[in-house]
């Protein structure tokens, strides 16, 4: 193909432009560094060998070659193992509270560290931790991660593993009580697939007009071994009446869940005027939840940053 | 309020954070942060390919890491990172070359889903790019693909002001007219 010789620049523009758009790294490309990093300051201190002739590391390299073939040849058979060495977990786990530096976060999963008041023995949420990536200006208490915390525009996330779903979150002594969305909405392939049914988060009084769309997203996930094992999870969205007043609610609460486990443990943090993005993860066992909120008064810049830490979430599933 | 988001404790498990290593280089994760996207963007404008090129910028992190006169200034980092980019690269692209002129040497069949990554692309300028030297590349690409003004580029390069103008511009011309004379010489169709 010809090109005349004064497109040169506008070639290298459209290259640029192409480069440009190809070069999103991957979710993981970050915490493959800082493995790699580790792992290699972790390694003991190798000295930098002195020049040798050419002639005398060609004689090394041919024996190499030839006892290197011999060991080859002799550990040929399969060993059935194809994952590598687990990736060293280079996230900083998220302290209890605090501001939190710009960074890559562990969120482990609460019943698999040993405390004897949740386990997971009656089927809990089969992850082992979220790794998800901060900017600046975020900070975290009491599993809450946010930012301009009980003022207008809060932004938030937090992750929960559910027991089941109110019906009516602000009359919640006495209300009836559903499963999640997503239990039981598999076809025969285990694909997620989305079916009429009552009660949930979807049918939830006072969340919103119906009906409420409900969205098959897939998530990042990797298993043990650092491969990648992607889990579907279904989106809904949910808001709270703008013109409610929390505090006619039983016990001054709004009140979207149980937890798992957990007497008493409700998902309350909740304003008027609210609006929540909710995944049900789809992991063994039990979903995992993750509900991202914010309110109508949050800053588009705090909202991009809400999605962009959602959209660097990677679920470890162990 | 109960959350059931229960914090990692750090005491029961070892982290292996950079920062609790015995090197302390508290500078160096937020660098990798700030620099990792323009690094694979580098990375990939030079091999073309996403998953060597992600290798290529970890593996030249790691290079910079452990190098003990790594410095910890913004554009003296982007530089030494630049240049360990540029060499992994060019020692990928000749050892490609070297198996490629090997008979014996079959390529693997390529992932299909590597196809989709792929972008359309000038194949011959690509090409033409690479005969280029370390230097002009690198000029060329801070000045064309990440739009740094030359001032920047005379920066980045190490070189009195002006000079990555000349630089550019002479690759410019070597360009022109490898493509040119590559052009005459392609059987036309």
């Amino acid at each position: 193909m010809m090109h005349a010789k004064d497109d040169l620049e506008a070639r290298m523009r459209r290259d640029a432009d192409a480069v440009r758009r190809a070069a999103q790294p991957g979710a993981t490309l970050h915490h493959h560094i800082m493995a790699r990093v580790t792992s290699t300051a972790l390694a003991p201190p190798t000295a930098w060998p002195s020049r040798l002739p050419a002639q005398a590391l060609l004689a090394v390299a041919l024996v190499v070659a030839v006892v290197g073939g011999v060991l080859v040849a002799n550990h040929l058979a399969p060993t059935g193992a194809t994952h590598g060495r687990p990736p060293a977990r280079s996230p900083v786990p998220l302290p209890s509270a605090g501001a939190l530096a710009p960074g890559i976060y562990f969120l482990d999963n609460p019943y698999l560290g040993g405390n004897p008041a949740l386990t997971c023995v009656g089927g809990c949420s089969g992850y082992r931790g979220i790794i998800f990536t901060l900017p600046a200006g975020w900070a975290t208490s009491n599993g809450l991660v946010y930012k301009h915390k009980g003022q207008p525009g809060e932004v938030a996330f937090s992750v929960w593993t559910v027991d089941q779903v109110y019906a009516d979150p602000c009359h919640w002594q006495g209300s009836a009580l559903s499963q999640l969305d997503i239990n039981d909405s598999h076809a025969a392939s285990g694909a997620l697939i989305v079916q009429p049914h009552d009660g949930g988060l979807v049918n939830q009084a006072l969340r919103g007009a119906g009906p409420r769309g409900q969205t098959i997203v897939t998530l990042r996930g990797v298993d043990g071994s650092g491969l990648s094992w992607p889990p579907n999870a279904l989106r809904i969205d949910l808001s709270v009446p703008a013109t409610l007043d929390i505090a006619t609610c039983d016990k001054g609460q709004f009140r979207s869940w149980t937890v798992w486990e957990v007497p008493d443990g409700a998902n309350s943090h909740h304003v008027s005027g609210q609006l929540d993005t909710i995944y049900e993860v789809d992991v063994d066992r039990r979903p995992l939840v993750i509900d991202a909120s914010h309110m109508p008064q949050t800053s588009e810049a705090d909202l991009a940053e809400l999605q962009s830490i959602l959209a660097s979430m990677i679920i470890d599933r162990g | 309020m109960l959350r059931l988001a229960r914090t990692y404790d750090s005491s029961q498990k070892g982290t292996g954070t950079v920062s609790e290593t015995p090197n302390k280089r508290s500078w160096f994760e937020p660098l990798v942060f700030a620099m990792e996207r323009p690094a694979f963007a580098f990375a990939l404008m030079l091999v073309r390919d996403r998953s060597t090129a992600e290798e290529i910028v970890q593996e030249a992190f790691a290079r910079v890491w452990v190098s003990p006169k790594t410095p910890p200034e913004e554009v003296e980092f982007r530089r030494w990172l630049y240049r360990a980019i540029t060499n992994l690269a060019n020692d990928h692209l000749r050892r490609q070359a070297r198996f490629a002129r090997l008979r014996f040497w079959l390529a693997p069949p390529k992932n299909p889903l590597d196809v989709i990554d792929r972008w359309v692309e000038d194949e011959e300028l690509v090409q033409t790019l690479r005969r280029l030297s370390r230097r002009e590349q690198l000029a060329v690409y801070l000045f064309y693909y990440e739009d740094r003004p030359f001032e920047d580029v005379d920066r980045f390069l190490g070189t009195r002001p002006g000079t990555a103008r000349k630089v550019v511009s002479r690759a410019l011309q070597k360009l022109r007219t490898r493509l040119s004379v590559d052009a005459v010489e392609e059987p036309s169709t």
